[in-house]
């Protein structure tokens, strides 16, 4: 059984307060990139969702990571 | 109208300049928590007795506690390692923040003679700016972490001294490997191409790192002293009873995210991946045993 001891009261409120920049900062990295990528290429928006996308994938895995420390 | 409310302005204004280096008042701010820490911590440490007495009774307390909650995070033998940086993040960002509820911190300053002609304004004749003359004023002092330049050089300090620690702890090749997983693209079948992807998307999570970190205390301490110097106009006396105390716990609960955080990311980044269960984990979960025994314990007998 892996069993870990859970962190102190205030690494998990420091925990808590970087969920919010990691789910959102790379969702505005991939979105401000995707934005570029359209200008060069002149589509529409392809890569902006894509990049969208990816924000979202990095975004949720960050979080993921970032959440495995605390259960 | 009795007082306007000054412009808030993100970026710090000149005060003056040491020759082709310009003085911001936000640079001078961090000069004065410099000042006071290295003089709390002199006097501190002036006359070291066994038994603590006064000052040194304080600054041992500060030690000591900062000490046991990275020893909490990390393991005794790694603590000693990360400590030093830790533990300065803290202090100094506290004593940063903390400037910000200090009267004449913002209020204190010249005439911007710039504002005043554009207003069409005479010069004032009084040290008080009353009236149109209040929100024309250049502050000599202003927190340090409310300015971005200081609060994104310690992101990054934070974010390279990680990466310099995983390199020394790990090795380059191992510590590499975390974001280059070239292994797993050829051994693990299906899920390489994924775990590949991981490594990659760990590069960005790195990265946005400086963003957040810089940014979350930048932007607390900024909004605090808006917030301050807000209801100082809307609600004076009143208001600042109820902000005060907020911003005091906003001082101390954003220095002790920033240290904490860079301590969490030390130590993500100085545990290997394959052997998740080192040598700190296993301590700290001792600890955690023994602890609990001894709750046990007290609440049995």
């Amino acid at each position: 059984m892996n069993k870990k001891p859970p962190p102190s009261v205030w690494e998990s409120l420091a925990l808590v307060g970087q969920l919010g920049f990691t789910i959102a900062i790379p969702l505005v990295l991939g979105t401000i990139l995707g934005n570029y990528l359209d200008g060069i290429t002149h589509q529409k928006m392809l890569f902006l969702l894509l990049g969208l996308l990816l924000g979202l994938i990095v975004g949720i895995y960050g979080a993921y990571r970032l959440f495995r420390r605390l259960f | 109208m009795l007082w306007k409310l000054q412009p808030i302005q993100i970026q710090p204004e000149v005060i003056f300049s040491i020759g082709p280096l310009p003085v911001t008042n936000a640079l001078l701010g961090t000069w004065i928590s410099i000042i006071a820490l290295l003089l709390i911590f002199f006097f501190g440490t002036r006359r070291r007795n066994l038994i603590p007495s006064g000052m040194q009774n304080v600054v041992e307390w500060i030690v000591e506690y900062l000490l046991n909650l990275t020893e909490g995070v990390s393991g005794k033998v790694k603590a000693r390692k990360f400590f030093p940086l830790v533990a300065t993040f803290f202090i100094f960002i506290l004593f940063c923040n903390l400037l910000d509820v200090f009267p004449g911190v913002d209020t204190i300053g010249t005439v911007n003679l710039e504002a005043l002609k554009l207003a069409h304004l005479s010069p004032p004749t009084t040290f008080l700016l009353l009236g149109e003359y209040s929100n024309k004023l250049t502050p000599w002092i202003r927190p340090g972490t409310s300015d971005l330049n200081l609060t994104l050089a310690m992101a990054l300090v934070s974010v390279i001294v990680t990466q310099i620690f995983g390199f020394y702890t790990l090795g380059a090749k191992e510590h590499l490997s975390k974001y280059f997983n070239f292994k797993a693209l050829f051994t693990h079948g299906v899920q390489g191409p994924i775990e590949f992807f991981v490594g990659l998307i760990e590069i960005v999570t790195e990265l946005s790192r400086i963003l957040s970190f810089s940014f979350r205390l930048f932007g607390n301490i900024f909004a605090g002293s808006a917030v301050l110097a807000l209801f100082a106009l809307l609600l004076p006396f009143l208001g600042e009873v109820i902000f005060i105390p907020l911003e005091l716990f906003v001082a101390f609960v954003q220095a002790l995210i920033f240290a904490l955080l860079t301590l969490v990311f030390l130590e993500i980044a100085t545990s290997s991946h394959e052997h998740a269960q080192d040598e700190t984990e296993k301590e700290a979960l001792q600890q955690y045993e023994r602890a609990e025994e001894e709750k046990e314990a007290v609440t049995s007998s």
